[in-house]
């Protein structure tokens, strides 16, 4: 009996030590963002807060500040978004066309993509760089969207490969026995069942393009994608640690909200992609 | 179930949402900038300015400009420690969506060595800069020279001075007044390592010193070299002949070294603060003796938040042969790649103008260009470190600005850190950045 | 496999795709078209780019107009390897690399094995597992360096208030510390990717050989080595490799942190430096190619131990 609810009780000092761990950093930059600078950076501070201001946060806010935080985040949305949906786009029909050998040699060519991940990305920027300004599309936000797209596509093409392999060869079968034909096949039978794959992997496109920081640095002139725009912070006049604080968690807030509604749903994915 | 169905909805909604607004908008999203601003339209006239973070007090000149010239400058911030790479990355492009960008010795180096800034010697001999009747700070505007070229303009001059906490001096039973004239006596630095000494000690649990700076990363380079020339010494030459080996430059290192090792005087967590910032409060929380950081700190100290208000001494650097410092005045420059430079030059015409450096110097903390105006006493009495700072250029103050001013910079760096964690004697630390240099640049 | 029948089989392929109207060409084609998007803009981003960093790796390149003064062959290579400070940065990264790698796996098997089980508060754990990868490096950065900084951090604070010291170490001074600061908010921010991939590798994992196991008397921890982590391998594999290119990719926290200090610097940092701080594309391109170099050598390294692994796992 002891021996059952010792086991318990390490048990569960495990699984708050994981929380703390994980969320302690976060914890601070939620503290950090609700009290005053010069009470933060003492060795008294209290983590259990006296006080809350917001003050932080209405200045960050501010229309004429030099971090412009409202004005990045938006951009960063909507080349985030841009850039997911046109991964997807590109990157399920792909997964489908190279999984199960339906393409003689997909297999390579899918190593041959994913070669681009060992390439310095700093290498890349400069030829790049000179070729969208010659096209006029430098410090636009397609740049961002095709760079970030083109750099997410091998990856994305290998999570959706696991999903359509995922899928019970019976059912490819079946349908091609009830007359379907090739297009039918995706659209009908496989485009459905990846639909949660396709989520995730929306999700995790999403996520990796709105956390860019170099790309950014050397494709805008402006500075206004939002990474880019905290790292601004670390160098005004004086750091102000509350407002890059109350930036940031701006800046984690639609991220954050999205993965908590769907966390079940993307481990519910992964586990359903692993299961052969 | 419902709970799924509404997921669902939500899900199916949010993509209808946005393929629908998609759709609408595609082609002007697309091809909107990430700016503020859409593709300007080329006009005759305009002037597009880089300006730093903390030169807001030239944002009422742009209106001033705007009246005078019938040009709206158009403005863009970014801070110091940006400039390097989104100028590299916008001049690597042959491009430049600005006219005038301000740059200091650090940016001048590398973009003058790859062309990229115009070389404005010509438009400066013919202007009352070069013609009228007061005269620049010399070792100020000589860092906007690359070579014999004039690629900067200064428009405010600065140099980091030392400041210190008399009240603290007092309570050690040490005068508060003999920082003033270290900079006239030699080995000066003897005395002060003396006060420094005094003045570390531990009280209630909480750590006082006699130094701090800020000794982090490229922050360590601006006592280092002050240190170097006050021995009088040199860095390396303009052909980028390595000097740093010589006995002046392994002294002044050993010299910080001790500081740190032998006589612990300077906070140790020096050798992580890479900015003023990091070490203000502490100073300003009274509990170090001396800072050598810029003069606007003074301000600062003298503040409400400050506990050692009415208390901060300042003054030109100590000295052993001499003193000296390190140069922090900015400037303007124009991009070879600008595409308006007429009025790019118009603006530093403005502003470089007896006029404006005069209202600059009376009504804000920064520094005029010209030593008449640097010493008025209008000037004087908005910013009493003003003729300290006059003072301070009477001593050597040189950048070094050479071909390969990054490379070197950066290898000298590493050595000076691998001396100063003690992984390498100066000696043979400055001996391996000589050797690495010629390796390097050879 | 002699060229001709290679030639020739691919030719024949190769007329039925582009004519042939069997089932299997007319899937073919189809999936040709499918794929043929990726290939557009993965290739066209990247082919160019790569070549010419190739190119420029052998040459003397003038970076205002990105045009090669001359070919110099090895020239760029030999230069760097034969500085002590650059084969310094080469284990560093190394080291860098692996040991992010290692310390995250161990923990994502550990927190993974945690959420295999049901328990109150389960999900609570397992959103807060997601939301380290939703923080912008840049913060991580910054709020790691707060939290080891000198006079303010909250590492310090917390030793001041539990009376363990005088909390005011300066952590970050040593660069041996910074460097394993930075390895920690990389395993930080690489934990939720990889815990949840373990933890679907466990999950798939059939209870049926659990009970076995229990009935054989075997130990947990006996069936942890034989049964879970054998056979978690294969998802393992796929994700330490892209982690394993993700660390020796690292350069925003680095950035943030320590601004690239000597004791700190990895390759991939090295490779920007040289690019954009010195402007020479040559040894950049050079020292690119040696990281790729090392990438591949290191998922080698990891393919192989896997091999072995699993061979030895099975045959239990």
């Amino acid at each position: 009996m002891i021996g059952k609810k010792l086991r318990k009780l390490t048990f569960y000092l495990q699984a708050i030590l994981v929380f703390i761990i994980v969320a302690f950093p976060i914890y601070t930059v939620l503290l950090t963002s609700l009290q005053y600078d010069h009470d933060i950076r003492t060795r008294d501070i209290s983590f259990i807060p006296s006080y809350i201001t917001f003050d932080h946060y209405l200045t960050v806010l501010q229309p004429g500040h030099i971090v412009p935080v409202l004005d990045a985040t938006i951009n960063s949305f909507l080349v985030s978004i841009g850039a997911a949906a046109l991964v997807i786009v590109v990157a399920v029909p792909a997964a489908y066309g190279m999984a199960r050998n339906r393409l003689p040699g997909g297999g390579k060519i899918l190593y041959a993509l994913s070669a681009v991940y060992v390439i310095p990305v700093a290498l890349f920027m400069i030829p790049l760089f000179v070729i969208f300004v010659g096209a006029g599309l430098n410090d636009t936000r397609f740049a961002l969207i095709i760079l970030y797209t083109a750099f997410l596509t091998p990856f994305i093409i290998w999570v959706m490969k696991a999903f359509v392999e995922a899928t019970p060869e019976e059912v490819e079968q079946a349908a091609k026995l009830d007359g379907c034909n090739h297009i039918q096949l995706f659209t009908r039978i496989y485009l459905p069942v990846m639909r949660p794959g396709i989520a995730a992997a929306f999700l995790y496109a999403f996520v990796l393009s709105w956390v860019e920081f170099f790309t950014p640095l050397i494709f805008t002139a402006e500075l206004n994608i939002l990474t880019v725009a905290l790292g601004l912070y670390r160098g005004t006049i004086d750091i102000q640690i509350g407002q890059l604080s109350a930036a940031a968690v701006i800046a984690m807030l639609p991220v954050v909200l999205l993965t908590v509604f769907f966390a079940s749903r993307i481990t519910k994915v992964m586990t359903g992609a692993e299961t052969k | 179930m419902k709970k799924i169905d509404r997921r669902k909805f939500l899900k199916y909604s949010a993509y209808a949402g946005v393929g629908g607004a998609a759709f609408l908008y595609l082609p002007s999203f697309l091809l909107t900038g990430c700016g503020p601003a859409d593709e300007p339209e080329v006009t005759p006239e305009q002037l597009n300015l880089l300006l730093g973070s903390h030169l807001d007090f030239m944002h009422p000149w742009l209106e001033d400009f705007e009246e005078l010239h019938g040009v709206t400058p158009n403005l863009s911030e970014i801070t110091t420690e940006d400039l390097r790479d989104r100028l590299s990355s916008a001049f690597a492009a042959r491009s430049s969506p600005w006219d005038a960008v301000f740059t200091s010795a650090e940016v001048i180096a590398p973009m003058g060595a790859q062309g990229w800034l115009k070389d404005l010697t010509e438009r400066v001999e013919g202007s009352h800069l070069a013609s009228g009747d007061k005269t620049l700070v010399e070792l100020a505007a000589k860092s906007g020279h690359y070579f014999d070229q004039v690629v900067g303009v200064p428009i405010h001059i600065g140099c980091p001075i030392m400041l210190w906490n008399k009240k603290l001096m007092e309570e050690r039973d040490l005068d508060p007044e003999a920082p003033s004239l270290w900079h006239e006596q030699r080995n000066s630095y003897d005395t002060f390592l003396e006060y420094a000494k005094q003045m570390t000690f531990e009280r209630n649990g909480e750590n006082y010193y006699g130094f701090i700076d800020n000794w982090a990363g490229d922050g360590v380079l601006w006592t280092y070299r002050a240190m170097v020339q006050m021995h009088g010494g040199d860095l390396i030459t303009e052909d980028e002949q390595p000097l740093m080996n010589s006995e002046p430059c392994i002294e002044a290192l050993e010299k910080m070294v001790d500081m740190l090792h032998t006589h612990k005087c300077i906070d140790p967590a020096s050798m992580t603060y890479t900015w003023v910032f990091d070490c203000a409060p502490s100073f300003l929380g009274g509990r170090r003796g001396v800072f050598i950081t810029w003069p606007f700190l003074i301000g600062v100290a003298e503040g409400e938040d400050s506990d050692i208000q009415g208390h901060v001494g300042f003054a030109p650097n100590f000295s052993v042969d001499t003193s000296a410092h390190a140069d922090g005045s900015e400037f303007m420059s124009i991009p070879v790649f600008a595409e308006h430079e007429e009025t790019a030059w118009k603006w530093i015409e403005m502003v470089t103008s007896y006029e404006y450096q005069k209202k600059m110097g009376e009504t804000t903390g920064w520094f005029p260009i010209y030593e008449e105006v640097l010493t008025e006493p209008t000037v004087a009495e908005n910013n009493p470190a003003a003729p300290v700072v006059m003072q301070s250029y009477q001593y050597p103050a040189n950048n070094y600005i050479t071909e390969n001013f990054g490379r070197w910079v950066d290898i000298l760096v590493d050595q000076v850190h691998r001396a100063l964690n003690q992984q390498e004697t100066p000696r043979d630390a400055l001996n391996e950045a000589a050797r690495r240099i010629e390796e390097a640049l050879g | 496999m002699t060229s001709p029948g290679v030639v020739g089989r691919l030719w024949a392929n190769l007329k039925m795709v582009i004519a042939g109207s069997t089932l299997r060409s007319k899937e073919i084609r189809f999936a040709f078209f499918l794929v043929l998007p990726a290939l557009l803009i993965v290739g066209g981003m990247y082919i160019y780019p790569s070549i010419l960093t190739i190119i420029f790796s052998f040459s003397d390149v003038d970076f205002a107009t990105l045009s090669i003064r001359e070919l110099v062959g090895f020239e760029n290579y030999r230069r760097l390897l034969a500085e002590p400070s650059f084969r310094a940065v080469i284990w560093r990264s190394l080291y860098f690399a692996f040991v992010i790698v290692f310390v995250t796996i161990s923990l994502a098997f550990w927190i993974a094995l945690l959420l295999n089980q049901k328990f109150a508060g389960r999900g609570i754990i397992r959103t807060t597992i997601l939301l380290p990868w939703a923080i912008p490096p840049v913060v991580a950065g910054v709020l790691w360096g707060q939290i080891f900084h000198a006079e303010a951090g909250f590492l310090n604070a917390i030793i001041y208030q539990l009376n363990l010291g005088s909390g005011n170490y300066a952590w970050m001074a040593d660069t041996t510390i910074a460097l394993h600061v930075i390895m920690m908010a990389e395993i930080w921010r690489f934990l939720p990717f990889v815990t949840l991939f373990v933890l679907a590798g466990i999950q798939n994992i059939p209870n049926s050989l659990y009970d076995a196991a229990n009935m054989d008397g075997a130990s947990k921890w006996n069936q942890f080595r034989r049964i879970t982590f054998p056979l978690t391998m294969p998802v393992l594999l796929p994700v330490t490799v892209v982690q394993l290119t993700w660390a020796m990719k690292s350069f925003d926290t680095i950035f943030v942190l320590t601004g690239g200090a000597e004791g700190t610097r990895i390759l991939n940092y090295l490779v920007y430096m040289e690019a954009f701080r010195y402007f020479s594309l040559g040894p950049a391109s050079a020292a690119a190619y040696i990281l790729l170099l090392l990438k591949i050598a290191a998922v080698l390294i990891f393919v192989l131990l896997q091999r072995r692994f699993i061979k030895g796992g099975i045959a239990k």
